[in-house]
């Protein structure tokens, strides 16, 4: 009877990650917290980053911009962050503050559908239709938030809210849930169709409802690497950094 | 109703083999030393473990095809194997209700069982607050709660404190006289076969070596484990006081003088149970002038050579069995007929009384 | 008299101690005690608790159900593959419960092995429904029940079966009158950690069965949820589980472990 016990509590020990370090020593690491809908173009701009900048090191952390910006908060480990909404942004400017704050890309929304679209979804007003089993992200979530938006401007929003079969923490479980086959449709941003290719299939939500959505990205207030972190900026907003993030389904800042 | 078995049960490495039939209100111990495959049998006769060959049949009709819950034999296990989440009541309901009786007749039965076999403990207790004796009996009420035809007894005593013993033995002996039907006794306690048993199957490694009434296998054992535990003098009767430490055990046929046993009542004790080692009876051409208490004169009726030693049965009072080497018995001179003197001390008559049971009896 | 315990001992428990009391603690300290009732109507904890404690009993049900004769299976069947079947068995308690989820995806999602036919031939899908949560739950906390009953079947001494046999029990006779209740206090302790760990359940429900409030929201679901819009919200959830968890735990004291 003890055995089972045991078990449970060796898995909640071995449940924990190791903590992001700065290092002291000759190659510095910059830690970047970005908003995980730049996973894929920011992983290529760190390699070119760290290959015109030997000797300093690129640590990622990704996750949804929200729950960055509150570790930003309450941990104070990173040296950039880099945002898919200005709110979040927003709410580091008084604590702990951020300097060279600039808007390096765009990104807009789209439906997506499996391959093989069940549901028939050819526009936006589609997503109004009773049965459609829709996933957005969650309220709270940016994406989440712009997709209410942008349905709210298609004036669709009760009836595409009773369709919702599933509120997801962030644009890649809506990807998932709908490549599975899952959810017959969901609103992501332009930049997850080009990560996930053949898997899903987009339909373009129309200017006039859609949301452009800003990247903002800031160097934060008590980095120890003011200037590696300045320099990243730079590449990021640079040409090299701007064609990386065309090629992922972004907009320019 | 007559117990046929002829049954070969693989047991690991080994094969427990055994033929024998138990006649009607015939008692058949199984008796044989710890190991032997007694409960093998028993237990492959009651469906629990099966046979690898044989038959098991009632009267003549084959039982050994049946699974062990529609086999008509009532179980005293071993250490009694009493439900320990059941009450003593339950307990020995358990077997009607098994069987699809209801509830409330199942508990009159079962009471009515442990008023006459059990009485005195608690019907609503668990069998973990009993002691040894009082599991015993609450597993003797159980094994016949389901109205068996057969009842078969493990080990009954094995598991019972020795001041319990005595009482717990005459009511086995009562149960076992009264149950109409083969009754299978395993024993390890070649007392208990002797003085409950009918006719004894003698079973060692898996082999049975004798078959027999008590009496014939006392006089006549053909292994040295038969000689050695069974063919003992056996006495019962009324033990009274003699002198300081002695007493006299009036038997049937003659009284042996014997050690007072040690804390017991100097007070006449009936039922007493003694042996004697055959061993220890001397045989002497003429009267012997000594130290031994016991002496007594009688023909010699049978002499058996079991390896180098002989067993010589006497018709004496009390009769007598002693166990002399070939030798002496050549010199001697001993055959059937010849009129010899046998002498024991009192001090090797082991006597089977347990200290206090005088009190409870 | 009492034991004397090394100083080292005491010391290191003492760490271990307040390393987990810490979390729970800090939980009480940071709660927005002065506007409870708003954070809790906010977040939709009684909808979110009242699903979480629906589809944990469900769960446990299930799990109680299936789980004994698959200990009973573990405990007693002779068969090649049996500690295959019990490293399968087990296997979810050390899987990553997202694993899990998307394992269940594969087999029972709308396009899964079975859940295609499932959904085209019964017109079922399990998916962003309760009954999925529901499934999902079972997946990741059956195990614990299966384990302590195996542990108490194995504890169990054969010759009371038999027993029962030899007086005329009937093998399902036998199971519900002897071996069942033989192993009741193992199964209840198991069962109660199976509810527990459900009550608990995540990762699998998140990825299996999504997260909408009412049908799929648990609380830990909700809990994940808040935090990105109110995060005293989420500390008041995560109270309401806490002292959920901790009364139970209390309750039954040692008859968890078996000690007594």
């Amino acid at each position: 009877m003890r055995a089972p016990v045991l078990v449970v509590l060796a898995l909640v020990t071995v449940g924990c990650s190791a903590a992001n370090g700065t290092g002291p020593g000759a190659s510095s690491t910059l830690t970047v917290f970005a908003a995980s809908s730049l996973t894929a173009a920011f992983d290529r701009i760190g390699s070119d980053f760290t290959a015109a900048n030997p000797g300093i090191t690129v640590s990622f952390n990704f996750g949804s911009s929200t729950d960055l910006a509150s570790q930003i908060q309450s941990e104070g480990t990173a040296d950039v962050f880099a945002s898919a909404s200005g709110t979040a942004m927003d709410s580091l400017q008084s604590d702990p503050g951020v300097t060279g704050r600039t808007d390096f890309a765009t990104n807009r929304l789209v439906i997506i559908t499996p391959p093989d679209d069940p549901a028939g979804i050819a526009s936006i007003v589609d997503l109004a239709r009773s049965g459609v089993r829709l996933v957005l992200a969650a309220e709270g979530v940016p994406v989440g938030d712009y997709a209410r938006q942008a349905l709210t401007s298609a004036r669709i929003l009760r009836e595409a809210m009773r369709n919702v079969v599933s509120n997801e923490d962030d644009d890649a479980s809506v990807v998932a849930k709908v490549s599975s086959g899952e959810a017959d449709a969901g609103i992501v941003y332009t930049s997850d169709v080009v990560a996930a290719g053949n898997a899903i299939r987009p339909v373009a939500i129309p200017a006039p409802v859609n949301v452009v959505v800003s990247y903002p990205i800031a160097v934060v207030t008590g980095s120890t690497q003011t200037d590696a972190a300045t320099s990243f900026l730079d590449e990021v907003t640079g040409p090299t950094g701007q064609a990386t993030l065309k090629d992922f389904g972004f907009g320019p800042g | 109703m007559v117990l046929e078995a002829g049954i070969e049960v693989r047991r690991g490495d080994v094969i427990v083999a055994a033929a024998f039939s138990a006649g009607d209100r015939e008692t058949l111990a199984l008796l044989g030393p710890n190991g032997a495959g007694k409960t093998t049998i028993v237990e492959s006769i009651a469906g629990l473990i099966p046979a690898a060959h044989g038959h098991i049949l009632l009267d003549g009709v084959p039982i050994h095809g049946l699974p062990p819950e529609r086999r008509p034999i009532g179980m005293a296990f071993q250490d009694g194997v009493l439900f320990p989440h059941l009450s003593v009541l339950e307990n020995v309901a358990f077997p009607v209700r098994a069987r699809g009786a209801r509830s409330r007749a199942a508990r009159a039965h079962a009471l009515d069982l442990l008023g006459r076999l059990a009485p005195g403990i608690d019907p609503g207790a668990k069998p973990g607050a009993l002691s040894g004796g009082e599991r015993q009996r609450v597993a003797l009420a159980r094994a016949l709660a389901g109205a068996p035809r057969v009842l078969v007894l493990d080990e009954p005593l094995s598991a019972v404190d020795v001041s319990a013993r005595a009482e717990l033995r005459a009511l086995l002996r009562r149960t076992l006289r009264d149950f109409d039907g083969p009754r299978l006794l395993v024993t390890h306690d070649p007392v208990e076969a002797m003085t409950l048993a009918d006719r004894v199957v003698v079973l060692e490694d898996g082999r049975i070596t004798q078959t027999g009434t008590p009496e014939e296998i006392r006089d006549a054992p053909r292994t040295r484990y038969a000689a050695d535990l069974v063919g003992m003098n056996l006495f019962a009767g009324r033990l009274t006081p003699l002198e300081a430490g002695a007493g006299a055990l009036e038997t049937a046929d003659g009284v042996v003088t014997v050690p007072w046993p040690d804390g017991v009542a100097v007070d006449p004790l009936d039922d007493v149970l003694a042996t004697l080692g055959p061993a220890d009876v001397s045989l002497h051409a003429a009267r012997p002038e000594g130290s031994a208490r016991n002496v007594v004169q009688g023909v010699v009726e049978e002499v058996a050579i079991l390896g180098d030693r002989a067993r010589v049965r006497l018709d004496s009072s009390p009769r007598l069995v002693a166990e002399i080497t070939t030798g002496s018995a050549g010199r001697m001179a001993i055959q059937t007929g010849t009129l010899v003197w046998a002498s024991f001390k009192a001090v090797e008559v082991h006597l089977m009384v347990e200290p206090g049971a005088a009190d409870t009896l | 008299m009492r034991a004397r315990l090394p100083l080292a001992i005491v010391a290191l428990a003492s760490l271990g101690a307040v390393f987990v009391l810490l979390p729970v603690l800090a939980l009480f300290v940071r709660a927005p005690w002065s506007r409870l009732g708003g954070a809790l109507s906010g977040v939709g904890a009684s909808t979110a608790l009242r699903l979480s404690i629906e589809v944990s009993l469900a769960a446990t049900a299930i799990s109680v159900a299936v789980g004994i004769p698959l200990a009973w299976v573990l405990a007693r069947g002779e068969f090649p593959g049996r500690n295959l079947l019990r490293a399968a068995v087990v296997l979810p308690i050390v899987l990553p419960p997202v694993v899990g989820g998307v394992g269940l995806l594969a087999a029972l999602g709308r396009s899964g092995l079975v859940g295609r036919w499932l959904h085209d031939a019964l017109g079922i899908q399990l998916t962003f429904t309760t009954g999925g949560a529901v499934v999902a739950t079972t997946f990741v906390s059956m195990p614990l029940v299966v384990l302590a009953t195996e542990a108490g079947l194995r504890g169990l001494d054969l010759r009371y079966e038999r027993a029962a046999a030899a007086m005329g029990g009937s093998p399902w006779y036998v199971f519900r009158r002897v071996t069942l209740p033989m192993v009741a206090p193992q199964l209840a302790a198991g069962a109660v950690l199976t509810w527990a760990r459900a009550l608990g359940e995540f990762g699998a429900t998140i990825t299996f069965a999504g997260n909408l409030a009412g049908r799929t929201e648990t609380m830990p679901l909700a809990v994940f949820q808040a935090r990105q819009v109110d995060p005293g919200g989420a500390i008041v959830l995560s109270l309401i589980l806490v002292v959920i968890s901790v009364s139970v735990l209390v309750a039954l004291g040692g008859r968890l472990t078996g000690i007594r």
